[in-house]
């Protein structure tokens, strides 16, 4: 019998990467080497009640004891780690994760105090999926129906004249199928699962130093109960969290959008790739997008220059190693 | 004297119940039409109706707080009376009575809850997340109207005659 | 005790709140918080009252369930049904038992609207029952078609509890309704031919109505270019890929709101009349579907499902016994609990467990089969007693049919749901092979 037993709560089905790649052989990982001292028990898909944005209350409050969730589900909670957010930013999950972890274990104290961090990491950067017409330069988009995946790209693809239309994640199958949407951008991790690369023939994907975006996610542990585990069993929890966690997370999000990627090319989809001049030119036509984000911040009063500086460093360190 | 005071709770009541299921019928009403604007400028002008999915979120949360009292008020709630069908009227009115104590006692456990939840939503700035519309907006709906059906509930209970049943 | 146990427990004092006629919402609540309380704390129960009804309410997919309801009341203001049913009767109506048919096609037609049983129920009720009263009519036949076909609703696309089902399983909601064609077809079919066997056998209650001319027949068909006008707007929206299925719910509020003002006449009164039935009955079913997430949190905490699964694997029963077990739960259930409940309630614990499972079907294909079934099974729970959402509505619009009768009228188009069952369960053809040439 174990002495401690933690809930996991997340909203992911069972059969998800996360849960069957990720959440669950950590879990199995902690439990075995704390001797079967902690048992870990596993909630997906909102089992324990509530909309996927209250998952980070319910850890902070105790209601479950461990998750793992999504940043932006809850804008304006966690200002700093929208850095990441931008166009441009990201490079592989793995080195960016790593820089997350970091830059959260240096810079977001004050936003993460309520709860025990056990990592923050990222997905693969995203991609375009489009249905009919094929996205070979920014021009292409105009006019276009695109379901952005954050309010910071939306306001990037207004740039290229695109109708950006938000819609939740369990709409845009049902919606691309036939035309509602014209174009998706995701990471292929969520194409495969809602068989979108079924649904579109082409994909575009940015080739370049960085990737166009990503999404940033939060797994953590309920303070009080790290507080009340004894020294060894922490030191359990603390071998599986930080930046070398995060750097595991990343890995398995690179591995999958890989597999998942393969399934769009054995459908007979096609390629198209956003390189060299076009690239350059997307990043000057994104570029306002940064600065208003500069200006945001610092109208509240962040630093917001050195933390976009500290965060592109820190993604170029982790990149080179 | 006693009498006529708990008339007047209940027109009141009354009056305010029907006012929220229309304010609510109304709100269902608008994200409609918006739905059906969002379609035809995203169709034919190119620009759908910025957060209209936040929107229909938002107000069909209002909208089914604004319905609860008036379903209560006018026995919506289903009840299975199958295998009471042959008790005698005094037992109904005690089972009766049962339910209208439960449902007091629900809604103001949610009531009171909810401005707890509804403080914090405020504190943590819970937002949507296009639009950025404050959600503590939903709670004081839905305080508001949990607490009428509190109300309700009391008012059933201390003024309904025996005889009277639920359909 | 174990939470196991808990769970069985919990079960049991629900299934007797509810028979002494506590509201099934409550019942759930009470139930739930009591499970939730031993298992996950006071503090856990506290917070999830706080939190849930804005979580649970403000669920975009949701949205279509006042949508649905108040189009089926605008519908009635509007004319709409009255005229369908009309239109219907003249070409069904001089069979024995033939405006009960012309309810059951007029239920049909409204269904391809509109997606939501309690509607279709009530609007074709309104008008359809006093005109089997006036004829003579056995209440038994007329209650029964009309609670039967009352879940026409569900059964033909659009329907709200196959969007729920989607969404819960990931399913693509587009494909699910082109899946729910045929068997809604079937459904109606099979209905028709039940009440044709009925006024054979007991000739007296179901007789003809008034002879029509081909004239009349075709002079009443143009009466209902408006249902066949929403319909076609609806439709072809939804295929050219101008809005959603679920938008699609909105596209037919506005355009019945539109008919009911400038075709029946709806001035305010009407108005205010149509949305005070819409809130009371979309509170009824948000309610439940309150009560029933906090008893479905309860049952996941118990750790029952889990345990379910593994006992069901590893009992070394085939799948399609399995699956015929879920089904008798179903019935069950049905006979206490609504159907989105029962969707909620359910398919989070049977749903992994079909996919696990080798049918022979192709696992894209299996998502699809199922919810379909299911959808079937729990619509059966809308007519099958003590609680038969459907039955209450009928006996609301006549007091005088006693409710003993309509639930004996229910029980011949219950065999022909059980027939349907079947050979959805034995041929899954039947519910893949149009989406197979469509999609
Ligand atoms: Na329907
Ligand atoms: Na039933």
């Amino acid at each position: 019998e174990a002495e401690f037993t933690l809930k996991l709560h997340h909203m992911l089905p069972p059969m998800s990467m996360a849960h069957s790649k990720f959440l669950e052989p950590w879990a199995e990982k902690v439990e075995a080497e704390s001797n079967g001292r902690i048992d870990i028990e596993l909630y997906p898909a909102m089992q324990l009640g509530g909309k996927p944005p209250q998952l980070f209350d319910q850890v902070r409050k105790g209601i479950s004891d461990i998750t793992w969730t999504v940043g932006g589900y809850t804008p304006g909670r966690f200002p700093k780690a929208t850095v990441f957010e931008l166009p441009f930013m990201p490079s592989t999950a793995k080195a960016t994760s790593m820089a997350l972890q970091e830059y959260a274990e240096t810079e977001m104290q004050d936003e993460m105090k309520d709860v025990h961090l056990l990592a923050m990491h990222t997905h693969a950067p995203g991609s375009f999926h489009s249905r009919e017409k094929a996205i070979k330069t920014g021009a292409d988009l105009d006019g276009l129906k695109v379901r952005a995946p954050n309010k910071i790209m939306s306001e990037g693809f207004k740039e290229f004249g695109a109708n950006t239309i938000f819609m939740p994640v369990t709409e845009m199958a049902s919606a691309i199928s036939k035309g509602v949407l014209d174009v998706a951008v995701l990471p292929y991790e969520v194409v495969l699962p809602t068989k979108i690369y079924e649904l579109v023939k082409h994909h575009t994907e940015i080739k370049g130093d960085r990737g166009l975006y990503t999404q940033f996610f939060i797994f953590a542990m309920n303070k009080d109960v790290y507080a009340d585990l004894p020294a060894d069993l922490q030191k359990v929890i603390d071998d599986n969290s930080g930046v070398a966690l995060a750097g595991h997370i990343g890995t398995l999000f690179d591995n999958y959008e890989q597999h998942a990627r393969s399934y769009a090319v054995k459908q007979g989809n096609s390629f198209d790739y956003i390189e060299g001049a076009e690239y350059d030119a997307w990043k000057a036509k994104l570029e306002p997008v940064r600065e208003e984000w500069l200006e945001d911040m610092n109208d509240d009063d962040y630093e917001a220059e050195r933390l976009l500086e500290k965060a592109e460093s820190l993604i170029k360190k982790y990149e080179s190693m | 004297m006693k009498l006529s005071i708990m008339n007047v709770v209940e027109v009141g009541l009354k009056r305010v119940s029907m006012s929220f299921a229309l304010l609510g019928g109304l709100i269902m009403l608008c994200l409609a039409i918006i739905t059906v604007a969002s379609i035809i400028g995203r169709t034919f002008f190119g620009q759908s109706v910025e957060g209209d999915y936040e929107l229909t979120e938002v107000g069909l949360a209002m909208a089914v707080f604004l319905f609860l009292p008036e379903c209560y008020l006018r026995k919506g709630h289903i009840i299975v009376d199958l295998f009471t069908a042959h008790c005698r009227p005094k037992t109904l009115h005690l089972l009766d009575q049962l339910g209208h104590l439960i449902f007091t006692f629900v809604s103001a456990a949610f009531a009171y809850r909810m401005v707890l939840s509804g403080l914090e939503s405020r504190d943590y700035y819970e937002q949507t997340m296009i639009l950025e519309l404050p959600m503590w907006w939903v709670y004081v709906v839905g305080v508001i109207c949990f607490s009428v059906c509190t109300l309700c509930g009391l008012q059933r209970l201390m003024c309904s005659p025996v005889g009277e049943q639920n359909e | 005790m174990s939470n196991v146990q808990l769970a069985f427990l919990m079960m049991g004092i629900l299934l007797i709140l509810m028979s002494i006629r506590i509201p099934i919402a409550l019942a759930m609540m009470v139930c739930g918080s009591i499970g939730y309380v031993v298992i996950g704390g006071l503090p856990a129960l506290l917070e999830y009252l706080g939190t849930a009804p804005v979580a649970k309410f403000s669920t975009y997919d949701l949205s279509v369930v006042p949508l649905f309801l108040l189009m089926g009341e605008l519908a009635t203001r509007s004319g709409i049904t009255t005229e369908l049913f009309r239109t219907c009767n003249t070409w069904v109506g001089r069979q024995k038992g033939g405006i009960a048919m012309a309810a059951v096609a007029g239920c049909a037609a409204f269904g391809a609207i509109c997606g939501s049983s309690l509607a279709t129920a009530s609007t074709m009720g309104k008008v359809a029952l006093p005109e089997m009263r006036r004829l003579n009519y056995s209440g038994s036949l007329a209650a029964g078609a009309l609670a039967a076909g009352g879940t026409l609703g569900i059964l033909i696309p659009p329907s709200m509890v196959l969007i729920i089902f989607a969404v819960l399983t990931e399913q693509n909601i587009s494909k699910m309704f082109i899946a729910a064609f045929i068997p809604g077809f079937l459904a109606a079919a099979g209905y028709m031919i039940t009440i044709a066997i009925y006024v054979r056998l007991y000739p007296n209650s179901g007789p003809r109505g008034e002879a029509t001319t081909w004239l009349q027949k075709l002079k009443s068909t143009r009466d209902v270019w408006h249902i066949t006008l929403i319909f076609l707007i609806v439709l072809g929206g939804i295929y050219f890929g101008i809005f959603t299925p679920t938008e699609a719910a909105s596209v037919g509020v506005v355009l019945t709101a539109i008919l009911a003002i400038t075709h029946g006449k709806m001035r305010m009164e009407g108005l205010l009349a149509s949305l005070i039935r819409t809130a009371v009955s979309s509170a009824m079913i948000f309610f439940i579907v309150l009560g029933a997430d906090l008893f479905s949190v309860f049952i996941a905490l118990s750790k029952l499902p889990e345990i379910g699964v593994e006992v069901l694997t590893n009992s070394g029963l085939s799948a399609y016994t399995i699956l015929v077990i879920m089904l008798i739960t179903y019935l069950i259930m049905g006979c206490f609990l609504d159907s989105l409940a029962m969707i909620l309630l359910t398919i989070p614990i049977y749903f992994p467990i079909i996919m696990a499972m080798d049918f022979g079907i192709p696992t894209a294909d299996l998502g699809i089969w199922f919810g379909i079934i299911a959808l079937v099974v729990v619509e059966v729970g809308l007519i099958t007693p003590p609680v038969g959402m459907n039955i209450f509505i009928i006996k609301s619009f006549d007091q005088s049919l006693p409710l003993k009768e309509c639930f004996k009228g229910v029980v011949p188009f219950l065999l022909s749901d059980f027939v349907r069952v079947a050979l959805l369960v034995m041929f899954p053809g039947i519910t893949l092979w149009l989406v197979h040439a469509i999609g």
